[in-house]
């Protein structure tokens, strides 16, 4: 199954426990095979299966607390 | 030490900063472990508690593995949390009390180490102050980044890596022991608040406050740890403005209180106390109770009970011109004031915690000799005429 990486920008984020929740929630979804947060940049960055939609990844953001916007062409 | 206002910075962080976060973190673990322990028995782990969880459950998957699912809420049907079955709110409050129960002693434990190695940089009590400035810098810029300043809201610890694999690790375990480890873990994700509690615990002055600073922080964010982050089964958000703004007041002031502290170690001329006293035209110092003591075999001899909660009295008189010697008497003191300097004439005494000390200051010129402990939170003045 092919994998394609999704960025999204996240806002909310106070502190390192934020984006393990962030990367927690991801990763309980099924086709994230990696999910990596940085509190630092304010971004998450993805790697899903095509079973997930970029609306299931926004989805899972929300679930843990934060908001956040897709980032058009980034890796 | 302001036990209440620790207390309740706890409370607002509970609400508002890391605590919250962790408490997501504690719910998806007991619901992973849960729904491992279901797929092993081959039953579903979860069911609708009046709704249908549709937008919990992804297509293709038939399976309950989606966020949702498996943190025990479902999207689209506000108001129906899912519950793992056959759990009680008894047997959830287990892993919540294993979880607090390892954040509390090993933060705990910080403290007591925190407080312990403040005590012993205060030995020399400049070093010790400047220390003590510096940590209060850093607790006033949390203190503004937690109630959302611009500027001082991006600061913010960035732990290594392997510190973060190691927290993500654990809540995915299947030990029975999992939520107690990760409390235990969590010491390695510290947000800006709970690094200003350890400045705080550090500045104590002593390994026994450093710990108690620690314990009623954690107290603290007990309530509504688990009252938002397990027993309703669900999140807030975050960003609850008023919230944060108040616990961002808290830190600040916290901050500024252990500045001024800091300053008044280090003999500054510039004080909360000095400010006010120019305000209001009157002296920095009380005015001493009892008249200087007339000297024996030509040296006065002042004496002063040195307290854990103090001085006292707080302000004593002298003879200026005549060789003073201080004889502090203490009786099961167990603080920061064993710690004692007089920053202006660069005297500093170690006290024991029972006993009496002679400390010779020499002969005194007119004027008004501050006395405080190394960590500047407990004064006294000797007013020399």
């Amino acid at each position: 199954m092919s994998t394609r990486t999704v960025t999204v920008e996240i806002t909310g984020m106070h502190c390192a426990s934020c984006g393990i929740l962030v990367d927690d929630c991801l990763e309980d979804v099924d086709g994230v095979v990696t999910s990596q947060t940085s509190t630092k940049t304010g971004r998450c960055v993805a790697v899903v299966t095509d079973s997930v939609t970029e609306a299931d990844v926004l989805a899972a953001v929300l679930e843990a607390g934060y908001t956040g916007a897709i980032v058009a062409g980034a890796p | 030490m302001n036990w209440w206002a620790i207390f309740g910075a706890g409370l607002l962080a509970g609400a508002t900063t890391c605590a919250v976060a962790q408490g997501g973190l504690l719910v998806g673990l007991i619901n992973r472990q849960k729904r491992a322990a279901a797929d092993a028995a081959g039953v579903s782990a979860f069911v609708a508690l009046g709704a249908a969880p549709t937008a919990a459950r992804k297509a293709g998957t038939g399976t309950a593995r989606s966020t949702s699912a498996a943190r025990g809420t479902a999207k689209g049907a506000v108001g129906a949390p899912l519950r793992p079955v056959g759990s009680s709110t008894s047997q959830d409050l287990a892993p919540v009390g294993g979880f607090l129960l390892g954040k509390f002693v090993i933060l705990t434990l910080a403290g007591v180490v925190l407080g312990a190695l403040g005590s012993f940089i205060a030995l020399d009590a400049r070093i010790g102050a400047m220390a003590q400035l510096l940590a209060a810098a850093v607790m006033i810029v949390f203190g503004l980044g937690a109630a959302g300043v611009p500027g001082f809201k991006e600061i913010r610890f960035t732990p290594p890596q392997s510190w973060i694999r190691t927290v993500r690790k654990s809540t995915r375990s299947q030990s029975a022991f999992a939520p107690f480890l990760l409390g235990v873990a969590v010491i390695l994700i510290p947000c800006g608040v709970t690094i200003s509690m350890m400045l705080l615990a550090a500045t104590s002055g002593s390994a026994a406050a450093g710990g108690a600073v620690m314990a009623v922080f954690v107290l603290g964010t007990a309530p509504m740890f688990a009252a938002y982050g397990f027993l309703t089964q669900r999140y807030v958000n975050p960003d609850s403005r008023w919230m944060s703004i108040a616990l961002g007041t808290v830190v600040v002031l916290m901050g500024l209180f252990t500045l001024n502290a800091s300053l008044t170690a280090l003999a500054s001329p510039v004080t909360a106390q000095s400010v006010a006293s120019g305000v209001l035209g009157t002296s920095a110092a009380a005015e001493p109770l009892a008249a200087a003591p007339a000297p024996v075999n030509g040296v006065q001899v002042i004496e002063i009970d040195a307290t854990s909660g103090g001085y006292s009295p707080s302000s004593v008189a002298a003879r200026a011109g005549v060789p003073t010697t201080v004889v502090f008497h203490t009786d099961n003191t167990y603080s920061c004031i064993v710690y004692t300097t007089f920053p202006t004439i660069g005297k500093q005494v170690v006290l024991p915690p029972s006993g009496d000390t002679e400390v010779d200051l020499g002969v005194l010129p007119a004027g008004e000799i501050p006395v405080s402990c190394s960590m500047g939170m407990y004064t006294g003045t000797i007013v020399v005429s």
